[in-house]
């Protein structure tokens, strides 16, 4: 597990450190690096295939200071540095003793399951698109793939396939059952079937919010779902109602011994701007991970970590003390 | 003197500074509080306060706290009220939610416990960017309104006089009142 990633001139971390546990919940205003942060797991998975540019936080792209990620795990600490010798807008570039580092710093991180990564950003409109049918079907980050991999799944999987039934039930009543069809040749889609008349209801013709719902209740239920997941803004068209759900999925990745699982423990990262959602996280003040911004740059900092927090909380719902600003965390003072 | 403010927009915290300055005869310094705090209804006004009174003491270096929140529908704060609280009155119901967090507070090294400041704008905050215009905009009329008389002007009146310099119903009471 990863317990913390230092930031060195990273895009807009400039020099920050996002402490991680296993489930871990970032909030703060648009443009204090949340993505950022995420995104460098990707960035460290594949550190050859992003330009200077992509990398290099705006101030620093004409000094020589090097761009740094380093990750710190349970039992081990990596470091993958990019020199000062690219020039904006070329692939990274790096002396040949470099290169040879990061090799080795990828075997290692082979080693430790840090490649295993996914973000997912979902796009309702793609989690309905019709996939090829293929026996490998993975979810993209926008959520296209989603037919193939619950198809896979009722192959390979039938008794998870039925309590992802059973929970896609209870999560919507209305409907009981998951359905596949075939609307062109070697092309698979869903569709869910109604409770009462036991309709059949194109995913395209599904509300955004089930499809989204769906995508997050089909990943809890993967038998191997990646080591690391991360999540972007999960109540993005989700009803306040429904996010308890989601928070549900999320815990099942990440404490899978709660849910009757055997498989490892996922790393989930997710951020958030919802009030609501960061409600549901009251009891769990050490998830919670608060982003600012000011003049230094961003900073990453536990809500456990904030002086007297659980006098200023008590009792007051965690959600609306994150809007009035007291913990930081949304939009900068004038 | 460095205050932070509890208000529910940036546009009033701006207008509050500047009164506050004034009253205070001071320039008001800023805190170190990461933001600006801000409500964004009454209710979340009340459920609030309490903790955001407790972080600008204990979590920031602030010497006081400046909360203003609209009197809405409520009764006006009458002199009456200062011998016994009145429930639904506003600034009687802030001033017990302060009270009661003020006495649970524990000092900071090096500081003294937190003043807080409570305003009440009757019935809102456009009242009082208004008055200068119209000084007939203070409590004895919105009393008088609140007592049946024929007063016509209410808080959406007062927002649209402040957007386009002019409301119906404003103007038709001010007239009145000239006369």
């Amino acid at each position: 597990m990863i317990e913390k990633i230092h930031y060195k001139n990273f895009k807009a971390l400039r020099d920050a450190t996002l402490p991680l546990g296993r489930f871990t919940l970032i909030v703060g205003a648009n443009g204090t690096g949340k993505t950022t942060a995420i995104n460098a797991l990707n960035i460290i998975i594949k550190p050859t295939s992003f330009s200077w540019k992509e990398i290099v936080s705006a101030s620093n792209v004409n000094k020589d200071e090097p761009v740094e990620i380093e990750i710190q795990a349970e039992t081990s600490s990596h470091k993958i540095a990019w020199g000062v010798d690219a020039k904006e807008g070329q692939e990274v570039n790096r002396p040949e003793d470099f290169n040879s580092q990061i090799r080795k710093k990828l075997h290692e991180i082979k080693i430790n399951n840090f490649n295993d990564f996914k973000v997912f950003s979902f796009d309702s409109d793609k989690i309905a698109e019709s996939v090829s049918v293929s026996p490998n079907s993975e979810l993209n980050k926008n959520g296209k793939g989603l037919a193939g991999v619950l198809d896979q799944l009722r192959d390979s999987e039938p008794e998870r396939f039925e309590e992802l039934n059973n929970e896609l039930n209870r999560w919507f009543p209305e409907y009981d059952r998951i359905l596949f069809d075939v609307p062109s040749e070697g092309k698979k889609t869903f569709l869910l079937r109604t409770l009462l008349g036991k309709y059949r209801i194109k995913a395209e013709d599904l509300s955004d919010g089930t499809r989204l719902a769906l995508a997050y209740l089909t990943i809890s239920y993967l038998p191997n779902p990646p080591k690391i997941v991360a999540f972007e803004e999960p109540e993005k068209g989700i009803h306040p109602r429904l996010l308890r759900k989601i928070q549900d999925a999320m815990y099942r990745l990440a404490y899978p011994e709660n849910y009757g699982e055997n498989r490892e423990p996922v790393q989930v990262i997710a951020t958030t701007h919802s009030p609501y959602l960061l409600d549901l996280y009251k009891e769990n003040p050490e998830e919670i991970v608060i982003a600012n911004k000011d003049e230094n740059g961003v900073h990453f900092e536990r809500l456990i970590d904030k002086p007297h927090y659980e006098e200023v909380l008590q009792d007051a719902p965690l959600g609306e003390i994150w809007y009035s600003g007291v913990l930081g965390g949304v939009p900068a003072q004038i | 003197m460095k205050i932070a403010f509890f208000s529910e927009s940036i546009a009033d915290e701006s207008a509050l500074r500047i009164l506050v300055a004034g009253i205070l005869g001071e320039e008001i310094e800023q805190t170190n509080l990461p933001n600006r705090l801000e409500y964004r209804s009454s209710t979340h006004l009340d459920r609030n306060l309490p903790a955001v009174i407790k972080a600008v003491h204990y979590n920031s270096d602030a010497d006081a706290l400046v909360v203003v929140s609209d009197s809405d529908d409520s009764p006006v704060h009458t002199s009456e009220h200062e011998e016994t609280s009145v429930e639904k009155c506003r600034l009687c119901q802030l001033r017990r939610a302060v009270e009661e967090t003020l006495l649970r507070l524990r000092p900071v090294a090096g500081k003294d416990i937190i003043k807080v400041a409570v305003g009440v704008p009757v019935p809102a905050i456009e009242a009082w960017y208004l008055f200068r215009r119209n000084p007939q905009l203070y409590e004895t009329t919105w009393i008088r309104k609140q007592n049946g008389e024929k007063i016509t002007y209410d808080r959406k009146s007062l927002r649209s006089c402040l957007k386009t310099g002019k409301d119906k119903k404003l103007d038709a009471d001010l007239r009145r009142f000239d006369g």
